[in-house]
Parts: structure tokens; sequence; C-alpha cells
């Protein structure tokens, strides 16, 4: 007997001849042949998965417990909690005769700035870029390719460009001099050296790149809105801006708890741009940066337990956080599934 | 679509073919006894000599060849991780900068499983025997007669492991004196002459400042970006004018005398010497004598600043000319050394007045007797003088961190030795002086065709003072600064908590509050109260 | 046995529209165009955003007129550092330090010349970071592809118990904060297993099945229809069989867009060379490590390693943009 299946293909519907062997050809070898068809599904499936959950293992699970139990050993494999102990009295220290804290202080402070900009400055600046794209803004096309530029050519040649150009005497520095942005303060020592400035720096360049990779998807979610929306919208009266917070940011709305979540559990492992921009500037620091420099210290107390130990302190304090945050954004908006 | 699928492979392509064209060179492969493989430190010095010396060397060993494996960043921490590996690692020779023996031994035991020996071979046959010159034949005097004085101590270890106590496991490859250099052309132009005591060299920057500011030009450079630690060179110098250079030695080590160093460490932070030499640094230390931005400039932009002639002063180290020759050399070649300005102090405590210091100075540059001296200023007795004439003598050297080392595992360590041999004698001596235009630390003399740029002679006579100060540590203490937290990773004050670029960030900020006063009774009084749990600190490694 | 490939290929070739672009332009609806008549999509896409702007209210007008200023500006803040960085590199090290903002007053390959003869970092020199940023690049991401395809395909189409599970552990990972990940991996690649600095032992750090890869895949392969593979068994096919040549070729675009963004990145990527194969310096580290060389290699030349370094990518980005753009949406992930 011939069966005419209709099964979709890229959208449309096509006719699909689907020729049934009869049941008696099957039958006698039923019973064998579903065995076999399991058993045969089975070695496949573990095959496919082998590697790949081997490499798993040895890549992922392996180092983040051994991270753990590094954290609670000396350097000879005992068992101490020094490193914890080093840990909260390098937070607790308070002000060094120079009046500076530990640079641990500043990298925490840092990090929850960095993290806080990025969230309330830079994704909303990009939700809007995004939107002013999608509403067909003259040169959309050109301007996604430009905004996307620093992800393409990469992080160590944009933040060195950026470094480069507001050195004294660079062409950007003067413009700023120019404008009259420039204090006799920052004059004198400098923008990536003051401490005032330094982190200033870091978090300018974290704004002047966040477009780009977040700009697709937003872009792309905001594509998928289907047009009947917009139209009645247009036909009620609601005006561009009513439309984007109305209408837009609502239906984009897992897009941006994803992003925004992806972000927050990379809060203490980015560095930014610390590690070209200010690395030596100590109330600069972020606690990703910092983790990196104990661990590739090479002078001769180096020892990997320090930052373990600090890895384990910052995992545990973050992902009660993260769940909560994302408990919270899932529950200010329903859910509509794109 | 097409398009997309021809141009993608012969990107590629041409890449490929680009970079396999230009690769070459830089194996690291095995290979016999006399091929002798070699990594160098670039920076600095650059390695033009070493190839030079290779060259020459050849022509009387033709059998020996070499291999360079260079590289520009500091070598001498990334390649202890190489050294300790010996199964893989094939290079018989290194020069390194910035090194640290405690922790090579370290690794190789951990490296070896064992501690009955180490990765390193002792060189105290090169230092005891004879250097071999260009033709091959041993020369007359021992290299040991002919190096310059405190290197022998400086390249024996005496570290934390008294097992290996002796030995030396590395020997400079360079002086790398360190100071003050002057622009004579800048001085020239404001009619200033080289200052011989630190109140001369306060009233030369503030005049330059004054003057030179509507032109552009600086009493000084500086690098705030990667070397504000250059500033400690005169620090050191003046520590050890005021109270000795042993004084100073024993203020590295944290030797408080007694040798009880884990009890007593701290006392040495209540040397006078930390005083006056803060003093003499708040006086030139200022924002305002250095052009905008210095403070994230590397030493190469302050380097060229300085040597195109846009200041007068800068605290730096004799490579300076070979950095800059690639693009500035006929106004490097003028730079000058000179010696560190006396403190004034010394003289108002001997009863003198800053002239006469200043006459003093000057007449012990001139090599003149005590008697002369008398003569000239018969209020100075021969302790005074002697006293001065020390303080004088005294320069910076950082030579022994600019190590090389042999491997004991080695393939080729017999050749290598004896390139080393070659490199210590008259002839490698040479070549070393004409193409990093400063010296290696021993005793050498040069003939016909030789250079000698006024540059080179300015360092010819610091050295003739023959009395450096090398500082490298071997205190506990040091090992246990990064663990207190009493500096920052990169561009430490190893020498005291407080930074350089810090004393000038707080002058130029609203309201500073240090002053050398501040920070000689805080910084005391804090490293006295956190001596304990530094040293308990030690265990914990 | 039938020829599987005749059966179902061939359907999907026949109905395949002649225009890729046309399609992917629009996810929904479809526009399926002849080649002849895309010259006539093309001009009047002009006159639609015409009379679409024409449509537009006088408010929204000038809003997307001062936003054209803005990203005018911002969009040349982008690019400057690139042509600043171009025409420098062809500068004389004199001319850079007096005026760095002017165009050469002599043009010189000088420094390009230079790079190649002196540029060095760790081991390599600047031709052996070309083509050690070629081979990892091209290792890296075919092996995260390789990985990806193997779980999504299995994970998303086969039911067993510990699919949902697995899916389950991919998103958590990708959300849990677990900052210690470089001390451990550190520890494990130099303490450990002592592979450090020997990619022949390395690669399997690249060979990941549960990223970002896998989460897309995941998707993709959802959305084809079991009943491909479903006629391929009736045919006789084997599971790998039909993976291989039914499946996999249906997420090929997905597939391409992948593998360009993730090339990209990895070409990118200093943090892994510089953790763990510091003497195979890529490309994309040596611009890290001659930073602070930068200064004994003369400002003009480092440029020139900088404009060396990024000309492969934004060539490749230019050919392959729309694949590029077209590429993701992350929905809300749940689980």
């Amino acid at each position: 007997m011939n069966n005419i299946l209709n099964i979709e293909v890229y959208g449309e519907f096509v006719e699909h001849r689907v020729i049934e062997r009869p049941s008696s050809e099957i039958d006698g070898r039923k019973k064998t042949r579903r065995l076999t068809k399991k058993a045969s599904e089975r070695i496949f499936i573990i095959a496919m998965l082998f590697f790949p959950i081997l490499q798993f293992v040895v890549f992922w699970v392996v180092p983040n417990f051994d991270s753990i139990i590094m954290g609670f050993q000396n350097a000879s494999g005992g068992f101490t909690l020094n490193n914890f102990k080093r840990f909260f009295e390098y937070l607790g220290q308070g002000k060094d005769f120079l009046g500076q804290y530990n640079e641990i202080v500043y990298a925490i402070k840092n990090s929850l700035i960095y993290f806080a900009v990025n969230i309330f400055i830079s994704t909303p600046i990009v939700i809007f870029f995004s939107y002013v794209l999608f509403k067909r803004v003259p040169m959309a096309g050109l301007f996604k390719v430009l905004f996307y530029l620093p992800s393409i050519i990469g992080a160590t040649v944009t933040t060195t460009l950026f470094r480069m150009l507001l050195l004294e005497g660079a062409p950007v520095y003067n413009i700023l001099k120019d404008l009259g942005f420039i204090t006799e303060q920052m004059e004198l020592l400098g923008l990536f050296s003051s401490e005032s400035t330094a982190f200033t720096m870091v978090i300018a360049y974290s704004i002047w790149t966040c477009v780009g990779i977040n700009m697709i998807m937003f872009y792309g979610a905001m594509r998928r809105i289907p047009n009947e929306i917009f139209e009645s919208a247009e036909i009620d009266g609601v005006g561009f801006f009513q439309q984007f917070v109305r209408i837009v940011v609502p239906l984009i709305w897992p897009t941006i708890t994803t992003l925004i979540i992806f972000s927050l559990s990379g809060m203490f492992i980015s560095y930014g741009a610390v590690m070209i921009l200010t690395p030596d500037v100590k109330t600069a620091s972020m606690v990703g940066w910092y983790i990196i420099k104990w661990t590739t210290a090479t002078d001769s107390q180096a020892s990997l337990t320090y930052p373990a130990a600090v890895g384990l302190i910052f995992t545990v304090v973050g992902l009660p956080f993260v769940l909560l945050i994302r408990w919270l954004l899932n529950k200010v908006s329903a859910n509509v599934e794109y | 679509m097409k398009i997309k699928k021809v141009v993608l492979p012969m990107l590629l392509m041409a890449m490929t073919t680009i970079g396999l064209a230009s690769c070459g060179g830089g194996g690291v492969t095995q290979a016999e006894p006399s091929t002798i493989q070699i990594r160098a430190y670039k920076g600095g010095y650059g390695t033009d000599w070493l190839h030079e010396a290779a060259e020459k060397f050849q022509k009387a060993h033709p059998e020996v060849s070499f291999d360079f494996v260079e590289e520009s960043s500091l070598v001498g921490e990334s390649a202890i991780q190489e050294i300790a590996q010996p199964n893989n690692n094939h290079i018989d020779l290194y020069f390194l900068s910035g090194l640290d023996v405690d922790m090579l031994i370290q690794k190789s035991y951990s490296a070896l499983k064992t501690r009955d020996k180490v990765l390193l071979e002792p060189l105290n046959d090169i230092f005891e025997g004879k250097a071999i010159d260009v033709d091959g034949k041993e020369e007359e005097e021992t290299i040991e007669s002919r190096f310059s004085k405190g290197y022998k101590e400086a390249s024996m270890y005496n570290g934390s492991y008294p097992q290996w106590h002796d030995n030396m496991y590395t020997l400079p490859w360079a002086n790398a004196t360190t100071g003050l250099f002057v622009n004579p052309v800048v001085l020239e132009k404001y009619n200033i002459d080289i200052p011989l005591t630190s109140n001369e060299l306060k009233n030369a920057i503030e005049k330059i400042a004054a003057e030179g500011k509507s032109e552009g030009i600086f009493p000084y450079s500086w690098a705030g970006g990667n070397a504000s630690g250059y500033w400690s060179y005169l620090f050191e110098t003046w520590f050890a004018q005021y109270s000795g250079q042993q004084n100073f030695i024993d203020f590295v080590n944290t030797d408080p005398g007694d040798g009880d160093i884990l009890g007593n460490g701290w006392k040495v932070y209540e040397d006078r010497g930390i005083l006056e030499g803060l003093k003499a640094m708040f006086d030139i230390l200022d924002l305002k004598y250095s052009s905008n931005g210095s403070s994230s400039k590397t030493h190469m932009e302050a380097q060229t600043e300085f040597v195109t002639g846009n200041s007068a002063f800068m605290a730096d180290g004799d490579w300076i000319v070979s950095e800059m020759k690639r693009d500035y050399f006929e106004q490097a070649q003028n730079i000058q050394m000179i010696g560190v300005p006396i403190l004034s102090s010394i003289g108002e405590e001997i009863g003198i007045t800053d002239s006469q210091l200043h006459t003093l100075v000057e007449m012990i540059d001139d090599h003149k007797s005590n008697a002369e001296i008398k003569a000239v200023l018969p209020m100075l007795d021969d302790a005074k003088i002697d006293r001065v004439y020390n303080a004088r003598s005294v320069y910076n050297s950082i030579g022994p961190s600019h190590g090389l080392l042999i491997p004991s595992y080695a393939n080729a360590k017999d050749a290598a030795k004896l390139f080393v041999r070659f490199l210590y004698s008259n002839d490698g001596c040479r070549i070393y002086r004409n193409n990093t235009y400063s010296n290696l630390p021993l005793k050498y003399t040069i003939e016909e065709g030789d250079t000698n740029t006024p540059f080179q002679q300015s360092l010819d006579k610091i050295a003739s003072y023959a009395n450096p100060q090398m500082v490298t540590s071997s205190s506990p203490f040091n090992n246990v600064r990064q663990v207190a937290q009493l500096y920052n990773f990169n561009y430490s004050a190893w020498v005291h908590p407080v930074t350089y670029k810090a004393i000038l960030t707080d002058k130029a900020s609203a309201s500073p509050k240090f002053s050398a006063e501040f920070i000689y009774q805080n910084e005391g009084t804090y490293i006295k109260n956190n001596w304990s749990k530094y040293m308990s600190y030690i265990t914990w490694l | 046995m039938l020829n599987i490939k005749e059966r179902g290929a061939s359907h999907m070739k026949k109905k395949m529209v002649p225009s890729i672009d046309a399609i992917v332009e629009e996810p929904c609806p479809i526009i399926v165009l002849r080649r002849d008549e895309r010259k006539k999509y093309k001009t009047s896409k002009w006159h639609s955003y015409v009379s679409m702007w024409k449509k537009k209210s006088v408010g929204e007008r000038i809003t997307l007129s001062i936003m054209f200023v803005i990203f005018l500006i911002y969009g040349i803040s982008l690019v400057f550092p690139l042509v600043w960085a171009f025409y420098n590199s062809f500068k004389h090290t004199v001319d850079f330090d007096t005026d760095s903002f002017r165009l050469p007053l002599e043009w010189t390959f000088k420094n390009y010349e230079e790079v190649f003869r002196t540029a060095t970092t760790g081991k390599t020199n600047i031709g052996m970071s070309i083509i050690n940023s070629i081979w990892m690049s091209t290792v890296s991401t075919f092996l995260g592809l390789a990985g990806s395809c193997l779980t999504a395909y299995v994970v998303s189409k086969y039911k067993f118990k510990t699919s949902t599970f697995i899916y389950s552990v991919a998103i958590f990972i990708q959300i849990i904060p677990l900052v210690g990940g470089v001390t451990g991996m550190y520890q494990l690649i130099w303490g450990t297993l002592q592979i450090g600095d020997k990619p022949w032992f390395l690669w399997p750090i690249w060979f990941g099945g549960f990223g970002f890869s896998f989460l897309m895949l995941y998707s993709a392969f959802k959305s084809v229809p079991w009943s491909y593979a479903e006629s391929a068994f009736i045919d006789g096919a084997g599971h790998f069989t039909t993976f291989l040549k039914i499946m996999l070729p249906t997420v090929k675009p997905i597939m391409a867009s992948l593998f360009v963004v993730n090339f990209i990145g990895a070409w990118n990527d200093y943090m892994t060379a510089y953790l763990y194969m510091p003497s195979y310096a890529p490309l994309s580290l040596a611009v890290y490590l001659l930073r602070d060389d930068a200064t004994r290699i003369s400002y003009p030349v480092y440029l020139a390693v900088v404009v060396i370094s990024v000309i492969p990518i934004l060539l490749l980005f230019i050919s392959f943009q729309k694949l590029i753009m077209e590429n993701t949406t992350v929905g809300g992930l749940k689980g």
C-alpha cells in the first residue's frame, strides 16, 4: 500500500511517498529485529557520547573539583584552612599606612560596579540600539557590521588601540583635552595611572564596546515578533517609544533574562580589560584578574592553593546570587515562548 | 557563495605561505654536543653582542655551532618552568634577566624528586679559571682577578638551602650600572653645572622647571608605566652614602646585625639612612618636574624624551644607549652617567657648607690625596674625608640579576663553558662594549678601533670607583613580602613598601599627607607591629 | 537496498530554493524567488525603504534621524582606531613620535620588514604566530563543532534515560559561576597531566560537547523531523550512516555560521595560549606580549603587528558577514 505523507521541508509542505513493506515481511522477524534495533541504538548512543563525556569529565569536572580541594590544601598537600584565613585577613586588613586597602577590596568593589554598569547601562543601550536598527534607521545594515567590529578584531587589539589613543599626546586624548574633560590632576598622572580615573577607563571601554554580539541576539529576537503586532499598534496610535517599552521589551524579555544571567555568572570570572589597560593599578583590579594573577604568578612563593580558595569563596557567594536573580527575572514577566 | 568558497582557502593558503616563509629558526630539538643552544633575553642590551661573540668564537673552534632561541620578554621566570623539565629541554646556555636561584632549586627538587642534586651546573670552575681569547689561547690572569668587586659574593649562592651554598650557579652577563644620567645639551642650555651635591641637584631641577616650562623641557623623565622602580637606584645609593654600604646591604637582607632576622629583622627599618634617602627623594619627586602623563609612560617613551633633549635628568641604567641606538643613535651617545650627588646632609653633619662639599667631591673625583684636600679644606680630618670618599665610590649595579646559567643536564655543557670563558676574555669584553656601549663587570683594555663615546667614557669613570653595590637579597622577608601584600605584583618597591609612584601621586593630590618623616615613622612602626605576623607566614608557604 | 541518498536528499534538493540568501533574510514568511526575479527584488528594496520611511510619523523620523547621527559618530569611533593603526604602521618612528595623528610624511614598508625580522614573543616569531593562529583556530573550531554535533544529535533525537539530565547539565554549566575553574585547569594541565605547552596532547580541551554550540545545534536538530531518519532506517541504514548522510546535512546552515563565529572567537582567543601553550603564541597573544616590548620594537612596528593580526579576520568577516548576522536567537532557556 502506498501512503502519501505531507512533510514540511523548509516551511513548505511537500509530498512524500512512503512505501510500506507488507507487515508479513516484518512480523516474523519482529521481535529479534526490535531487540537488535534497541541494542544497536544503545551502542550508537554510547559510542557518540563516549568521548565528549570523557572530555567533559577530564576537563570540566576534574578541574573544578580539584580547585575546590586545592583550596583546602597547603603547599605540601596537607589539609589547612590557611588559605581562607589569608583571604579574610586581607579583606579585613583595613587601611595600611599609605591609606589603601588590600587589593581584594578594590577587586570586589570594582567587579560589582562593572557588573552593575553592564546591567543598568550597557544592556539598555544595546537593547535600544537594537530597536533603532530594527526600526530601520538609515544605513542600518552598515551600522550592524560596524558595531560588531570590536568582537571581530578581538579584545587584545581593541584594548591596546583604546589605550594607545588615550595616552598623553595621543589623538583622542588631545581631543578630550580640547573639550575640557581632562583636569589638571588627570593631566599630571595620565588617565590609566591615576587611581581616580584608572577604573573609569575600564568602565568606559566596556561601554564603548558593549554593542556587538548582544545586539545580534536582541535584534534577532525582535525580528521574530510577528509583524501583525506592530501593525495593530500603529493603528492604535502607539508611538515609537511606547512600542519599545510596552511591546518590544516584554516580548523579548526571555532573551534579556538569558543574557543577564550569562553575564551575571561571569561576574567574578571576567577581567574585562583590566589585564591590558590597567594591570598595575591596585585600585582598578577585578576579581577575575586577581585570580588569574595569583594563578600564573611565578615568583618563589607562588602556589595555586590560594587562588583556588578565593575561587571557591566567590563561587559559594555567587551561586545563590545567580539563582536568586534568575528567579526574580523570571517572575517579572510572563513567559512568552520564542 | 562561490567567491566565499574560493576566498577562504586562498586566504589560508596565503597566510600559511607567508608564515612558513618567514618562520624558520627557533628550534628546540636534540643536537650534537658541539651545538650550543642558547636562549637569551633580548631586551635592554640586545643580543647582537652575543651573535658577534659566537661568530668570533667559531673561528677558533670551527666544530662548534650555535642555535639561538631568542625572546624579548623577561625570561627569568618563564625559563624556570622550562629548566625544570630535563626531559624536554635542550637549551644549554641561558642569558636571563631577573633570576631567583632559590626558586630554581625548589623546582629542581620537585622535578627530580630528590634533594641530592640540582638542575643547575656550578660555574665556579669558570670563575676561578682563565679566559680564552679569540685565537683560543688562555689569558694570563684569572677571571676572578679581573672581576669587579662584590661579584664573587653576589654570585655565590647563599639562600634558603645551605647544602648548596658557595656554588656559583649564575654568573653575570652585564654590569648593569644604574643611577643618574644627564643630558649635557640641556644642562648647557640653562647654564647648569653637573650637580655634585643633592642640594645642587634640587636647585638644578627647580631652575629647569621654571625656565624650561615654556619650551616644553622638563627637569627629568621617568616611566610610571613600567619602570617607576628606577627611582630606587637613587634612593638606594643615598642610603648607602649616608649609612655606609654594609648597612644598606643589611637593610636589604633585613639583618639587624645580631643575626636574628626572625625576631628582630624589623629593626633595619629604623636606620637613618632611610630617612635621609627619603628626604632627598622628596626634594626631587614632584609631578611638575616631569612631562604630563609620565605616570603611564613606558621606559622607552621616557628614555626617548630624555635622549631627544626634552629633559635634563633621568634615573636609569646603562642599557639606555643600547635601547635607544636604533632610532636615536647620535643623541644617545651624548648622554652621560654621573655619580649620584652626595647627600647634602652629610656635608651638614661633618660641618661644612654645601659649596665646600662641592669642592670636596670635586677633589675626590680628581683623585687628590687627603693631604691635598686638607690643604684646601682644613676643617676636615681623615675620618670625614673617608666618609665622603666612601659615599662617592658607591654606585648601584643590578648586574647579578642578569645571570647566565647552564643546566646540569645540558648536552653541550663543556662547549657552553668554553664559550663563557671566551665571553669573559678581553676580546669578549670588547665585543660586548662595541655592541652594547656598556660593560661586562670585568677589567679589560680597549684597543684601536673600539668605540669610546662620551657615554662610555662616563661609564668607565663611574666604574673606576670600583665599589659597586649589588642588591640581591637572601632574606626570608623578601620571600614573604608578596604574601604579606607589601607590594603589588608588578613593579614593586621591593625594598620598602612605599612606591615612588605613590609618593608622586600623593604630592599631586589635593591634600598630600606623605613626607619623608611620615613614611619613615609609620613604615617603621607598621612593619614592627606586623613583624611576627609576617614571619608566621613563612610556615604557610 | 534503495539508495537512501537518492530518496531523501534528492527530495530536498528538488525543493531547495535557488536563492538561499532570500530565504535566510526573512525567517518568515518565506519568499521563494528564481534567479531572474532577484534583480527586481533588489531595486525595489530601495523603493520599499523610502515608502516605509514615508509611513513613519514625524516623531519617529526625528528620533531616527537623531539616532542616525549618534550611530554615525559611534561607528566612526569604532573604525578610527583601526584606520589610525593602519596608516601609522607605515610611518617612520620619529614621525610617529612627533605626531601620531597626521598621515605619514613618508610612507614606508620598513616596519613590516622589521616585524618579520625581529618581532619575537617567547619562542615564536611572527611567522610562526601566523601559523599558530591558523592551526589553532581551525582545529579548535572543528573539534568543538564535531563534539557538539555528536552530543546535540544524540541528546535531541534519541530518547534515553539521561538525555534530559545531560541537557540540563549543559544549561547549568553556562549559568553557574564556577570561579575556580581556571586554577583547577592550570593545575591539571601543568601539574597533574604535565601536558602544558604540548598541543599534540592538549587538543582535547577543544573537543568539548556541551557549550554554546551544543545548545544551538540542539535546537537545530530538534526542528528536523525524525521521519527522515525513520525512512532511512526502513531502508536499512544504520544509526551512524543516518546521522552522517541524512541528518547532519540538514543543519548545514547553522553549522556554517557556527563555524565562522567560533573561528573568529578562536582566532581572537589569547587566554588559552597564554595559560597553556605559551610557546605557541598565536597572533592574538603576540599582540598582547609584544605590548610591553611594544617600544623595544618601536610603536609603528608594533602597529604593523596589529594590522597583520587583524587583516585575515576582517577579510573572513567581510566574506561571511551575512552568515554571521543571521545566526542566532537565544530564547528563554528554561530548565
